[in-house]
């Protein structure tokens, strides 16, 4: 008996391993090939230097160390370093996505949870600038602050013309930037809400609970688990996020306006780099992933102390 | 539910959304208004009604105009269209978003349900690659792909796009977690296998959640226009096709214009807004991300 | 699961309506492929100098060639053209070329050791530097008539042998364009009887001043010769209701950038300015001190600070060439700039819009023409490229307006930058080419096409291809361009555009800057000189925006804040401790 047990629990072993690695191995391939193979020629970038020569004409490979991790540092720290306008703006931009756009997603979400007045209408509109394409999208975002806006302004209350692309062009990418960010969140907000079971809510009716106390006291720590995960994975776009910079001006946006992402995408891609700025580029990134993983890691330990489990 | 009563916080809530809304309308009104001008009614007369005529002939135009030209292997071109290209979006954006889904819904079971070691490893991958910005990696994609002959196929695209990581992995992840292992325990005691369990059983449960996320990464690839012009050259996508074509290629002369981009714009938007429309109960409330704790 | 199943029913019939109609509608068009020919492919990155001029050449070398093999068994040739502009632009061809399928390929912004390093282009040696005499009735080869510093940095000889990979297409200029209509009809070109204190206007020919280069019977007579005839210019336009300039707003910075160069060069001259490239010679133009003044106009103050200029030249090297920071023209082209976009009434209210790009621009200035609602403009900052780019523009506006708006008939021209001071009029003006296209022959052109894309490349250089060129474009190659006597010459040109014949004239005088580096600091910190050496600063009051855009947000900040904010940039750069 002990031992037919034993086998038969062996077997229902063997059998849950077959499953896992024959389900995981397809993908792990595929992160290996896609990934791990593709990249890892980025991340040996980070420690070398190329010279041209002009004899072979070639660019020649060496080995720096961590040069490029310091020329990167030292736009931060040095006098006169460029990066700590561009880190402020990410964390104005980090910070905007967060304060704003998170919250006004969790109340519109609530808004279209409770199916307040034309609230199916709303979650359509509030989707729309996810089904749109960027490109189209920012041209007809750009037109309109900078024509159609000015034009009304200008006619109605005799203002002057001023694109609000020009003076306000940060803000006014702020507010794009949020603008267009509520259709994935709202649909994930919405969807967790969904899943509180009514009987919390009733209960909450009963003991005379307001709209404003029921969102802060009954919702918003049941969906908390949502939330953070949000939160924490969004920590990265602190460093990632280029706020669709590239969309609204190309290579060429100032630097008043960049952030690190964008900072990122044009060392390699704008008009006069050259294969010289692989290196450079590498570190950055690197260098960022290693600020950004502990602080996300940080983050998702105070997140995990702060919210309580609350099981339903 | 009951509908809720009047509070504050909902006609505060119902006014910036009107407010929302009427911005989000407007600007799509005036770009529909702005599709059917002539150039120079666009220039001079940014904000009113066409002065110089309605014109819907914009709309052929630019659906003729939306053309990629292709070498063919024998020599010579073909010059594609954009019905073409609409076949070539389904085909890239079908195939992308399915393997899309797949994949971190497998990983995710897998993790989310089963006590291994490896767990660890593929969670720290997740979080790893969120965070981790990669840049030029483009030359040794292309280079991968050509290694393995599936660049310019879709089978090449379609693996490419098939990653476990990325947030729909924490979708996945939170919503198995909170299905109950009673179901799979009562399986197995029928004698059923971990691949029947997972087939004919967790998946039926989380095909809300898989149908949400299949139709979220099916739009994000039918606007996707990079990865077409990258590794899928010679089946231009509609997406492609217009960004080439609001980008002024093959200028036909009196197409190089605002009004024309836009309705192209227009024309690209029109079969995604049919089908978000048709299927946005489905869309809409059946996705959740749970705790990240693992 | 009902409503499921009707869903997913759509999706598929949505799913296969899409891709029936994949077969509908396709097919060739147009020219039919003929077996019986060599094909060969081109790749042309469709910008703003579009892709007439290269269907001429197809022309001209599918008849020369029609009875010639290239290959066995087939017998002429057939050039097949793909435009494309992002696939087939500098950067996204380099790392694309590998699976391109193009023999051979014109495009712009490539960056030539880039290209060469990475091996992307077939060796050219023997058609640059073979002899056209029998081919073609030219006196030497290509690289004989190639200009001396496009040939030193295009050779990549190795001490013993010559070495060629690509060939640079054209010269383009960044620049004032102006309505020469516009300011016929309003007589604003500048009369030889304006004195020193007042400039006077006119619109007789007869009467013309001089212009910057102070000879008579040249392009620029007419044209403000000072930056003082250029603001009072600036002046009489806004007196005259009209709008003095526009630019592209979502690009102020660059394209700003590139005009400040033109005017730096335009104050320095050829030889000091090539300073900045070659690292390398005796600086005559730095400035010891500049004395404040200013002179109002309308109200606003225009600064007219005054240079002094060390006495003894320096001698610039790889370790103190950040000196070269401090040249006077530098600093002219701040001021320049400064006196423009400080006063808002110099340039129209789209001239820093971030959705308006040099082609909306464009449009705003050929449509200020003819629009009740705004006042017309008067000039245009970008490149001598920009009438092909604008020529739907051209097309559109002679269909809804009437044929007076054609290209044909406008007359457009590029104002060369002012002197800063009185005292400089009469130097030559100078120009600095920017944006130059290249051609070049894939590294991954099949064998058997290779002797067919060299030799069609060998006859875009020839002295006739040339002069097709420049006929449609209005561009010039760097190239010495041959006649047979004066008539025909004289007969070429009067086959020009007006503005072609001022880009030949430019061409012949040969004051052109071509920011040319074989330089091994320049080269291996090619970034930092490209991008940072021209308008980067360190100042307190600037801070990640380049100066159009910097004066235009900062009234208080002055040219000279922003001049020792450079050199003091540089100064702190590890490239130079």
């Amino acid at each position: 008996m002990k031992s037919t047990k034993k086998s038969g629990f062996a077997t229902a072993k063997r059998n849950e391993n077959i499953f896992y690695y024959v389900m995981v191995a397809i993908p792990l391939i595929q992160f290996l090939i896609f990934y791990v193979v593709v990249n890892f020629n980025s991340f040996l970038l980070a420690f070398k230097s190329y010279e041209f020569n002009v004899k072979t004409l070639n660019y020649d490979e060496s080995w720096v160390g961590f040069a490029n991790f310091k020329a990167f540092l030292d736009g931060f720290f040095s006098k006169g370093g460029t990066l700590v306008q561009i880190l402020k703006n990410s964390l104005i931009v980090y910070a905007t996505n967060l304060f704003i756009g998170t919250v006004f997603a969790l109340f519109f979400s609530y808004y279209i949870y409770k199916k307040a007045f034309m609230s199916g209408f709303y979650r359509v509109i509030l989707f729309m600038p996810s089904i749109l394409s960027s490109i189209v999208m920012v041209t007809l975002y750009g037109y309109f602050v900078d024509r159609a806006i000015p034009t009304l302004l200008n006619k109605a209350f005799d203002a002057p013309y001023v694109p609000f692309l020009d003076k306000y062009q940060f803000p006014t990418i702020l507010f794009y930037n949020v603008f267009i960010s509520f259709g994935a969140s709202v649909l994930m907000y919405t969807g967790a809400m969904s899943r509180i079971p009514d009987g919390v809510i009733e209960a909450g009716k009963i003991d005379g609970v307001g709209p404003m106390r029921e969102f802060f006291v009954l919702v918003l720590p049941l969906i908390a688990p949502t939330v953070s995960t949000f939160l924490i994975t969004g920590v990265a776009g602190l460093f990632t996020n280029e706020a669709h910079l590239y969309a609204f001006s190309g290579y060429w946006a100032d630097e008043s306006i960049q952030t690190l992402g964008y900072y990122l995408l044009i060392q390699v891609m704008s008009e006069n780099s050259s294969l010289i700025d692989y290196p450079y580029a590498a570190a950055a990134g690197l260098s960022l992933a290693f600020v950004a993983a502990p602080l996300t890691l940080l983050v998702r330990y105070v997140l995990e102390k702060a919210i309580p489990t609350v099981e339903y | 539910m009951k509908k809720s009563s009047f509070s504050i916080l909902n006609v505060v809530l119902f006014i910036i959304l009107a407010f929302y809304s009427v911005l989000m309308l407007f600007m799509l009104g005036w770009s529909f208004i702005s599709s059917v001008k002539t150039q120079g009614d666009f220039t001079v007369n940014p904000l009113s009604l066409p002065q110089f005529g309605w014109h819907f002939d914009n709309y052929s135009k630019a659906f003729e105009a939306i053309t990629i030209r292709l070498r063919l292997e024998g020599g010579g071109f073909r010059d594609i269209y954009l019905m073409e290209m609409f076949g070539y979006s389904l085909l890239f954006s079908v195939g992308c978003a399915f393997f899309g889904t797949i994949s971190p819904c497998v990983v995710a079971y897998l993790v989310a349900k089963f006590n291994k070691k490896l767990n660890h490893v593929l969670y720290a991958i997740v979080i790893f690659t969120m965070i981790v910005p990669i840049v030029g990696n483009l030359p040794s994609m292309l280079q991968v792909l050509e290694t393995l002959q599936l660049h310019n196929t879709l089978w090449g695209v379609w693996l490419m796009k098939a990653n476990f990581m990325g947030l729909y992995f924490l979708v996945f992840y939170g919503m198995f977690k909170s299905i109950s292992w009673e179901y799979a325990e009562a399986a197995i005691m029928d004698g059923a296998g971990h691949f029947r369990i997972f087939f004919n059983i967790m998946i039926p449960l989380a095909k809300n959640t898989i149908a949400t996320i299949f139709i979220l990464l099916f739009i994000q690839y039918w606007n996707d226009y990079q990865t077409p012009l990258i590794y899928i050259p010679d089946m231009p996508t509609a997406a492609y096709g217009l960004y080439t074509f609001i980008n002024g290629n093959k200028v036909n002369g009196l197409l190089q214009t605002p009004p024309i981009q836009l309705a192209g714009g227009m024309v690209l938007l029109f079969p995604i807004l049919v089908m978000f429309l048709l299927l946005k109960d489905r869309l809409m409330g059946n996705i959740s991300v749970g705790g990240l704790k693992g | 699961m009902k409503k499921i199943k009707k869903q997913c029913l759509l999706l598929a019939a949505l799913i296969a309506a899409g891709s029936m109609s994949a077969f509908v509608g396709c097919g060739p068009k147009g020219e039919q492929v003929d077996e019986s020919k060599s094909q060969l492919y081109i790749g042309n990155m469709y910008a703003g100098w579009g892709n007439e001029w290269l269907y001429k050449w197809k022309e001209e070398f599918e008849t020369l060639h029609a009875s010639t093999s290239f290959e066995s068994g087939k017998t002429g040739v057939q050039i097949w053209i793909d435009d494309q502009r992002d696939a087939y632009s500098g950067k996204s061809l380099l790392t694309s070329i590998a699976s391109q399928t193009q023999d051979m390929y014109f495009t712009e912004e490539a960056y030539y050791y880039d290209y060469v390093a990475q091996d992307a282009c077939a060796e050219i040696t023997d058609i640059v530097t073979e002899d056209l005499s029998a081919k073609y009735g030219e006196n030497g080869s290509i690289a004989d008539k190639m200009n001396p510093e496009a040939r030193d940095y295009y050779n990549l000889e190795d001490g013993e042998t010559d070495r060629y990979y690509m060939l640079p297409v054209n010269e383009t200029y960044f620049g004032i364009m102006y309505d020469v209509d516009l300011f016929m009809a309003r007589s604003f070109f500048v009369s030889n009887q304006s004195t020193a204190t007042s400039t006077k206007f006119t619109n007789n020919k007869e009467m013309f001043a001089a212009g910057p280069d102070g000879q008579t019977g040249t392009y620029d007579d007419g044209l403000p010769a000072t930056y003082a005839q250029f603001y009072d210019l600036m002046k009489k336009m806004k007196d005259s209701s009209i709008t003095p300039f526009i630019w592209g707003g979502k690009y102020a910075s660059t394209y700003g950038n590139r005009f400040m160069e033109s005017a730096w060069a335009a104050a320095d001259g050829v030889a000091q300015m090539n300073l900045n490239y070659t690292l390398s010679g005796s600086a005559t133009t730095l400035v010891e001190s500049i004395t404040p003044a200013s002179k109002s106009y309308d109200g606003k103050a225009y600064d007219t600070s005054t240079v002094t200029l060390k006495a003894e030249p320096t001698t610039i090297t790889d370790a103190n060439a950040n000196i070269l920071q401090k040249q006077a023209g530098k600093y002219y082209a701040l001021q320049l700039v400064s006196n423009i976009v400080k006063d808002e009434t110099n340039f129209d209210s789209l001239a820093f819009s971030g959705s308006t790009s040099h082609t909306g621009a464009q449009t705003e200035y050929l449509y200020s023409a003819n629009n009740p609602n705004k006042q017309r403009i008067a000039m245009l900052l970008d490149g001598t490229w920009w009438r092909p780019e604008a020529k739907a523009t051209f097309e559109n506006m002679a269909v809804e307006m009437g044929e007076d708006y054609s290209m044909a008939n406008r007359n457009f021209g590029l104002m060369p930058v002012p002197k800063p001071t009185a005292d400089m009029v009469g130097t030559p003006n100078t120009y600095i080419t920017s944006n130059e296209a290249v051609a070049f022959v894939s590294a991954y052109c099949p064998a058997n096409k290779l002797k067919l894309a060299k030799e069609f490349l060998q006859f875009c250089f020839t002295n006739n291809s040339m002069k097709d060129y420049t006929r449609i474009t209005d561009a010039t190659m760097p190239y010495a361009y041959s006649f047979t006597d004066k008539t025909e010459k004289a007969s070429y040109t009067a086959s020009l555009t007006t503005f072609g014949q001022q880009m030949m004239a430019i061409h012949d005088e040969g004051h052109i800057v071509r920011g040319y580096s074989s330089n091994q600091k320049y080269i291996n910190n090619y970034s930092y000189f490209a991008d940072e050496w021209d308008w980067r600063t360190t100042n307190s009051v600037v801070s990640g925006k380049y100066p159009f855009t910097m004066f235009h947000e900062k009234s208080a900040l002055t040219a000279k804040e922003y001049f020792e904010g450079c050199y003091a940039h540089h100064l702190n750069n590890n490239l130079w401790n």
